[in-house]
């Protein structure tokens, strides 16, 4: 029994009294009484909340690792680990949910061996024990110890608990957050407001992403960590450090797979930030053979190819698409391919007007509101192939819902010459 | 915005498991302005097949072990200098379940328990 104990009692004639009119048969329990009781008020603690784990969530708790609820006011709270998200829900139940700390379960509470040994049928304890009462609990009473009492506390009592899904990392917030203080050259950053600037930990704090989501988001977004804070090039910029770079290639005579980093990086670093150059080497180059100790990179060619076609296609307006092919070409250095298929996601090929014409049409530049998106694609363009319009909706894409599955939801399909292409499912 | 939710635990053993009696309804206590800890009711097992069996005031109450389809966390809200954090006080494994419906006790001699 439980001494420093305050608050009601139970005494271990009260329990056997108890056992006795609720026609229990005391030899057929195991050893414990456990006394469930509400606690004296001030220790009633409302603060307390259930939550649904999955095995992975049990496992970083079991290891101490740190979780976070991620959320602003105004968006759904998610639940981080260091390297999952998932979605918070609150569900309810009807029944109620007694929180009792260190309860102690049947096999803690002194099973008798040899009695559960010789006893194989079940349930109907309760009608035996009412049948054998008389006989059973006045030899009860005469020989057996008092009974042992715990007392345990109920803790609160609950009707709701939360509920985690995995869900995607939230991540449409960051480029947003990040586009108004995109670095535009040194020259220009006087014209950025510094009060809002980014920290690694400002972002942690805004973005609903587990730390490993939001640092390959960073990575894919090309945001590079200079002074402290998290910054987007500027596409004019990035053309700038990107050109000097390649123009590297013509003046050392590399082999396309022969890019010398130190001599990239110690060639520009007066003319570019270094934490700039290094990520702009990173995000531009794979590495390739390494000689004599020295590893060697070379460019990522569909990336650059992609990149230039972008700068090209930037003035608005359409092009010739035969004379945009070979400007493109010359534009890329010497053994690069351009191909008219890296043109998926940046542009729009028109091959049944006279001449053939090619625009620049970039995903980023679309609405984020999915209607709002579809309206401008058939609005551009009446009808789509998957291939071509896979690029400029794949960021809904869920692994419920594939792009096939949104075309079949947001768009009308039909055939035309052989091939299954999707319009808008209204016509206007 | 963010929450921490602190996992670690000073106990050495690990992080504590605590358990679940799940009742169908809710328990309602007839006294008013309770300031003391109060008895709600007695909990036994059955020897032969581990089931508990709950003896709440008049009513008697058959149950089961059982193990959660998923696990729980006990996660306790704090708040220091306005800022809100979590700590993780417990996990929760097996809870006993009582669904049925409790069965009134009978009493033959008028005693009052």
């Amino acid at each position: 029994m439980d001494t420093m104990d305050c608050g009601e009692l139970r005494t271990p004639e009260e329990a056997r009294k108890i056992i006795k009119t609720a026609k229990l048969h005391e030899s057929e329990l195991t050893e414990i009484t456990q006394v469930l009781r509400f606690p004296n008020p001030s220790e009633h603690n409302d603060r307390l909340k259930l939550m649904l784990l999955d095995d992975n969530l049990l496992k970083e708790i079991e290891a101490g690792n740190d979780l976070m609820f991620k959320g602003d006011p105004d968006e759904n709270v998610v639940l981080c680990t260091n390297t999952k998200t998932y979605d918070v829900k609150e569900a309810e139940t009807s029944n109620s949910l007694l929180l009792v700390p260190e309860l102690l379960f049947a096999a803690s509470t002194g099973l008798d061996e040899t009695i559960q040994n010789d006893s194989i049928e079940s349930e109907s304890s309760f009608e035996k024990s009412n049948a054998s009462l008389n006989k059973s609990t006045e030899s009860d009473e005469g020989s057996r110890p008092p009974r042992q009492i715990v007392h345990k506390d109920i803790l609160n009592t609950f009707f709701t608990y939360y509920e985690l899904k995995p869900c995607k990392p939230r991540l449409t917030k960051l480029r947003k957050i990040l586009e108004p203080t995109k670095y535009q050259g040194l020259e220009l950053e006087y014209a950025v407001d510094k009060t809002k600037l980014l920290s690694y930990e400002a972002l942690c704090d805004k973005i609903q992403a587990s730390k490993a989501e939001l640092n390959e988001e960073l990575e894919k977004i090309q945001a590079v960590l200079l002074d402290g804070h998290y910054r987007l090039l500027e596409f004019e910029y990035e053309f700038r450090v990107l050109s000097y770079m390649l123009d590297l290639i013509d003046e050392n005579s590399w082999p396309l797979d022969k890019i010398s980093r130190e001599i990239t990086i110690d060639s520009l670093k007066e003319l570019v930030p270094l934490p700039i150059l290094e990520a702009m080497f990173r995000f531009y180059t794979d590495p390739s053979v390494e000689e004599d100790g020295v590893q060697f990179y070379q460019y990522k060619q569909d990336k650059v190819c992609k990149f230039l076609a972008r700068v090209l296609l930037k003035s608005a307006g359409k092009f010739n698409l035969e004379e945009f092919l070979q400007a493109w070409k010359d534009s890329v250095p010497d053994g690069m391919v351009t191909d008219e298929s890296l043109l998926s996601g940046i542009a729009l090929v028109d091959k049944s007007s006279t001449p053939q014409v090619v625009w620049g049409f970039a995903e980023t530049d679309l609405p984020e509101e999915i209607n709002q998106r579809f309206k401008i694609l058939f609005q551009t363009k009446p009808k789509w192939t998957v291939d071509q319009i896979s690029p400029y909706i794949e960021c809904y894409a869920t692994e419920k819902l594939n792009v096939n599955a949104l075309l079949t939801k947001y768009a009308r399909a039909s055939t035309q010459d052989g091939v299954r292409v999707f319009s808008a499912k209204h016509m206007k | 915005m963010q929450m921490y939710i602190d996992c670690k635990t000073e106990n050495e053993a690990g992080i504590p498991e605590w358990a679940l009696v799940e009742l169908q309804g809710l328990i309602q206590m007839k006294k008013e302005g309770i300031i003391e800890a109060t008895v709600v009711g007695d909990l036994h097992y059955y020897n032969r097949n581990k089931h508990p069996v709950l003896v709440l005031g008049h009513h008697i109450l058959n149950g089961k072990e059982q193990k959660l389809e998923q696990p729980m966390a006990v996660i306790e809200k704090v708040i220091v200098d306005d800022k809100t954090s979590y700590k993780v006080k417990a996990v929760i494994k097996k809870k006993l379940l009582f669904k049925s419906r409790p069965k009134p006790i009978i009493s033959n001699v008028a005693e009052k328990v």
